[in-house]
């Protein structure tokens, strides 16, 4: 039985269903990544010993299989089911969708785990005399192509907030340095209230709102209906109305005589048409 | 003359397309239309009973404002779209001056009901040009606002469409409540309700990612 049978890193690998280079940049990755004390954290000497048993090969290879797609989908899904959480009927839907966000994220999170470990993966190597040009260049393409995966962040965060309480735990059992990188756990973690006040159901002023928050909160106010008509006024008058917004302002104009002689005059071509008799 | 104009403003489109500043052949554009573009505006002024409350001169700058500020990107993707007219540029300028005219006049009706505080008239408006460029960048606002705000209900109309027909007919055709808007749509009042929620919501945020420029509109 090898010294570390029982060892954090070895569990988690049979839970995952067995080793293989990928699942162990994983774990180890997630065992670096974790504070001291939790559950899925490891000492230094068992993730060195377990990276040192991977091949350089093996580590190169997974880190090019890393799935960034999948990564990109799950925050998407994730983002989707947040607001679905926002709008759920019930504590157990609510939490049904939570669970889904978290998987999302968890695809994500992953990815990091892998990185993290590769570059441990490089620096075992070099320390040992090892060529890993070839990983060190295969982990910064995973990174950029991270960096892609995650570039509609800004939206996806807003939505996140409705799952602040799950993923504010998980934020709370990562070291500082890979808190501050886990955006899909850490952005927008002081705006729980956000799609619930963006959706009308509770006042701004009642809910856990960041700086960020009461910033959207200000910054996506709806334009009240005098500037919507000016809007069906200006469409009328350069000929941009389509068929459903001239139909919705004949509907207004109905019960609003000013927007009726506007709309009018709006639509009268002969005023621009007898533009050129003298003034 | 108006292929002269059609001349002068394709001009103006390749010196913006190339970078470069159009103001001076589009200056003298602007001298060309000015005469049919005053009688527009005092036309459109007349209609409302309101020729003295304006110097057209005025409402002709803000016009020739929003020309160089949209209209010219308004235009051309107009033009993409079929054979160049002749006359077009000046009719399309015509156009937006006499929008400006109405929407003067209704700012102006507005103004007029609506009861100072202290329920007296102020003496005097303050300086008359900071009032017109506060008034011009406050209307800029509020069309770049509405603008934003049908992308972003397009986009919920594509994306959702339950959620779209009922903020449809709750706030654009103002029913205004949730029992008629249920019984309209054949749903709960409670659904009602939630699509209300839910469409104000992506709303918002869509209205966040137009404005954060990041929005994955399609």
């Amino acid at each position: 039985m090898p010294p570390f049978a029982e060892s954090t890193l070895d569990r988690r690998l049979a839970e995952l269903g067995g080793k293989t280079p990928t699942r162990v940049l994983v774990v180890c990755g997630d065992a670096m990544r974790k504070k001291r004390g939790e559950p899925e954290s490891a000492r230094p000497e068992e993730t060195e010993r377990a990276l040192s048993a991977l091949s350089l090969g093996d580590a190169v290879q997974a880190v090019r299989e890393a799935d960034t797609r999948g990564a990109a989908s799950g925050l998407a899904r994730a983002s989707t089911d947040a607001f679905e959480a926002a709008f759920a009927d019930s504590d157990e839907e609510r939490e049904l969708f939570v669970a889904s966000v978290m998987d999302g994220l968890g695809a994500r999170d992953r990815l990091a785990s892998i990185a993290t470990a590769a570059r441990a993966r490089g620096a075992l190597g070099e320390r040992a005399g090892e060529d890993v040009a070839e990983l060190v260049a295969a982990t910064d393409e995973l990174e950029q192509r991270l960096q892609g995966a995650d570039a509609p962040r800004q939206a996806w965060t807003r939505s996140l907030t409705a799952a602040n309480a799950a993923r504010r735990a998980v934020l709370a059992t990562l070291t500082d340095a890979a808190a501050s990188d886990a955006w899909w756990y850490a952005a927008r973690i002081h705006d729980d209230g956000l799609l619930a006040v963006l959706g009308g159901l509770v006042d701004a002023d009642s809910v856990s709102l960041g700086e960020e928050g009461k910033r959207d909160v200000a910054r996506s106010r709806i334009a009240g209906s005098d500037a919507l008509d000016a809007s069906a006024i200006k469409d009328r008058a350069l000929g941009h109305g389509d068929a459903a917004s001239d139909s919705r302002a004949n509907r207004r104009s109905q019960s609003d005589a000013s927007l009726r002689e506007a709309l009018a005059l709006a639509s009268d071509r002969s005023i621009e048409a007898d533009a050129d008799r003298p003034v | 003359m108006d292929s002269d104009d059609d001349v002068l403003f394709a001009q103006v489109l390749a010196a913006r397309a190339a970078g470069r500043d159009p103001g001076r052949i589009l200056g003298a554009l602007l001298e060309r239309w000015r005469r049919p573009a005053i009688y527009v505006i005092r036309r459109v002024l007349a209609s409302y009973r309101r020729s003295d409350a304006v110097d057209p001169e005025e409402l002709f700058q803000e016009s020739a404002c929003k020309l160089v500020e949209r209209g010219l990107d308004q235009f051309r993707g107009h033009d993409e779209e079929g054979e160049s007219r002749a006359g077009a540029p000046r009719t399309f300028f015509l156009r937006i001056v006499k929008h400006a005219a109405i929407d003067f006049c209704r700012r102006r009706r507005e103004e007029l009901a609506a009861p100072s505080p202290d329920g007296e008239e102020p003496e005097h408006q303050g300086p008359e040009v900071a009032v017109a460029v506060e008034r011009a960048r406050r209307a800029n606002d509020r069309e770049e606002s509405v603008e934003l705000y049908w992308k972003a209900f397009a986009r919920l109309r594509a994306e959702h469409p339950n959620e779209a027909a009922a903020w449809d007919l709750y706030h654009h055709e103002e029913v205004g409540e949730h029992e008629a808007c249920a019984k309209a749509l054949g749903i709960t009042v409670v659904n009602s309700y939630k699509r209300i929620s839910r469409a104000q919501a992506h709303l918002r945020l869509f209205l966040l990612e137009l404005r954060d420029g990041t929005s994955s509109e399609t």
